[in-house]
């Protein structure tokens, strides 16, 4: 599990204050898919039978960044420095996560509850815990399962590829997903269902949404239905990001 | 024209607008200069004649051509996206909106914002809004004309925080500060350096340091970045909101409420004198 750490009202503050930071940081640098990559890829590890893994900062240890699923993170693990270098005292794991929320939020997306106080951890994970983008519908079920999220879960996160894009040298794969990289929309969805275009990505595991009955469900409730794609998205995001995380009162 | 109905509707489309003017100001980082057509939307304000203030004016050619707005057709053009998608909210509440998000994005304190704006096609003549080359009572002219105070006048200048000016526009070059992407307070911190290579410094920023009224906010400022955000945002609120009633565009639908819960009153009396009447005329004639 993500242990948790006692938060006061100077804690609260020192929170408020990243959250501008990383506001202007991830504005000015346009790097808000590979921050909300981070905070996933953080939190995605999570066994909830084990309770192992989760949103804990391990991401930052050069034993798991090297992991293949986590190439190109050490950009994003050195651009949350700057910001921890200003805020000592806010864990790893919540910066990681605040990092993702913001991520939503300046692109155009919607709000996210963050609540603060996970604890880092030096443990991490085995390679193989996050999701192989070569795969199919059951191995999507594996993963998530494992996590404790379900198929509404997988659909509405599936969304976040409306940010990005595909790096050659990192997944293997190229491209982003949709026309605009940089706006939260519910786009995603909509070019899932229009079939291959040229100059976009799809991804066996975006192709996989259409196959299936329950998440074709989703992928056609979301590509007509914006407000519902952000409500469901602003839920499953903050599940991802509190897996195994009891979020401490004050 | 009228007061927009400040409904549900109107709120959500609100909604959807900031959340695009986020997109847009993040990735064409243009804050600086969304933040500046709000203020100067804003700043035509006459407190004594009720004219001016933000009510989107600056639209109108006549007004984006003064000299005080070259450059700001830029902005007036972002904005028109948002527009075409939100066509119901007005420009008035849509250039202040802008503003707020560009502080937002920019890691700025949160300014609280209230739509319900209405839209002005008349514009004020040239010549409401600072000069650069001026000083200290120039910028009080100004400034008390609209409304606002000494604390006022330095926190918004804060907004120099963000940005630069340029030749071709103000005919002024460069940056106040280190980082014009970044609202925090070190256009004040520069200000007491004094002179820096490669940093702008107008006149009438050179003056918040001449004055000692407004010198003593400078160095308030200066060592202290949370009352800054606290004042700026005060003053932003103010400004954005000069010469506007917040809540008076949805008197009628207040006035429905009231209406309503007058009859629902009325209904639910009626009802409980019957029931007890029932209950009283059963009691005497059980005696």
């Amino acid at each position: 599990m993500v242990g948790s750490i006692a938060i006061d009202a100077e804690y609260l503050k020192e929170i408020e204050k990243a959250r501008r930071d990383l506001r202007s940081l991830i504005s000015s640098r346009s790097c808000a898919p590979i921050m909300l990559r981070l905070a996933w890829h953080d939190a995605g590890t999570y066994d909830a039978k084990t309770r192992t893994g989760g949103p804990d900062g391990s991401i930052r240890h050069e034993q798991e960044y090297a992991h293949n699923a986590n190439n190109g993170l050490k950009i994003a693990i050195d651009l949350c420095e700057g910001v921890k270098a200003k805020h000592p005292r806010i864990t790893y794991a919540d910066l990681y996560q605040l990092a993702g929320v913001v991520a939503v939020e300046v692109t155009g997306g919607p709000a996210i509850d963050f609540a603060p106080g996970r604890k880092d951890s030096s443990e991490s994970p085995e390679e193989g815990r996050l999701p192989d983008a070569a795969q199919g519908v059951s191995h999507l079920r594996d993963i998530f399962y494992r996590m404790g999220l379900s198929d509404k879960d997988i659909v509405a996160l599936s969304g976040g590829h409306t940010l990005g894009r595909a790096h050659p040298e990192r997944s293997g794969y190229e491209g982003p997903w949709t026309k605009e990289p940089l706006k939260f929309d519910n786009s995603y969805f909509v070019e899932l269902l229009k079939g291959e275009s040229e100059g976009l990505l799809k991804l066996p595991t975006d192709k996989a949404l259409l196959e299936d009955p329950k998440f074709r469900y989703y992928v056609e409730l979301y590509a007509k239905d914006e407000d519902a794609f952000f409500t469901d998205y602003a839920a499953s995001h903050k599940k991802l990001s509190e897996l195994g995380f009891n979020p401490p009162s004050l | 024209m009228a007061l927009p109905v400040v409904d549900t509707e109107y709120l959500k489309e609100i909604d959807k607008a900031r959340r695009d003017l986020r997109a847009l100001i993040a990735y064409k980082n243009c804050a600086p200069i969304m933040l500046r057509l709000a203020w100067h939307d804003a700043g035509t304000y006459d407190v004594n004649t009720k004219t001016g203030g933000p009510n989107g004016s600056i639209r109108n050619e006549e007004e984006y051509s003064h000299g005080s707005n070259n450059g700001l057709k830029i902005a007036l053009d972002f904005c028109e996206e948002v527009k075409a998608k939100h066509p119901k909210i007005t420009y008035a509440d849509l250039y202040q909106l802008a503003g707020v998000v560009a502080v937002e994005v920019t890691g700025g304190p949160t300014v609280d914002f209230v739509p319900g704006r209405k839209d002005s096609k008349i514009s004020p003549k040239e010549g409401r809004l600072p000069d650069a080359k001026r000083g200290a009572p120039h910028l009080r002219d100004i400034f008390y004309r609209m409304g606002l105070s000494d604390k006022d006048i330095v926190a918004l200048s804060g907004g120099h925080t963000l940005g630069r000016a340029h030749p071709e526009r103000s005919g002024f070059d460069g940056p106040w500060t280190r980082e014009p992407l970044k609202f925090d307070n070190s256009y004040f911190v520069e200000l007491l350096n004094g002179e820096s290579e490669g940093l702008l410094q107008l006149p009438t920023d050179k003056a918040l340091l001449e004055d000692p009224e407004f010198r003593r906010y400078v160095e308030l400022y200066a060592k202290d970045e949370d009352a800054f955000f606290r004042d700026y945002a005060a003053s932003h609120k103010k400004l954005s909101e000069l010469g506007f009633s917040p809540g008076s565009g949805s008197k009628s639908t207040a006035n429905d409420c009231t209406i309503l819960a007058q009859g629902a009153v009325g209904v639910a009396v009626t009802v409980a004198v019957v029931i007890l009447s029932y209950f009283y005329e059963v009691r005497k004639r059980m005696k």
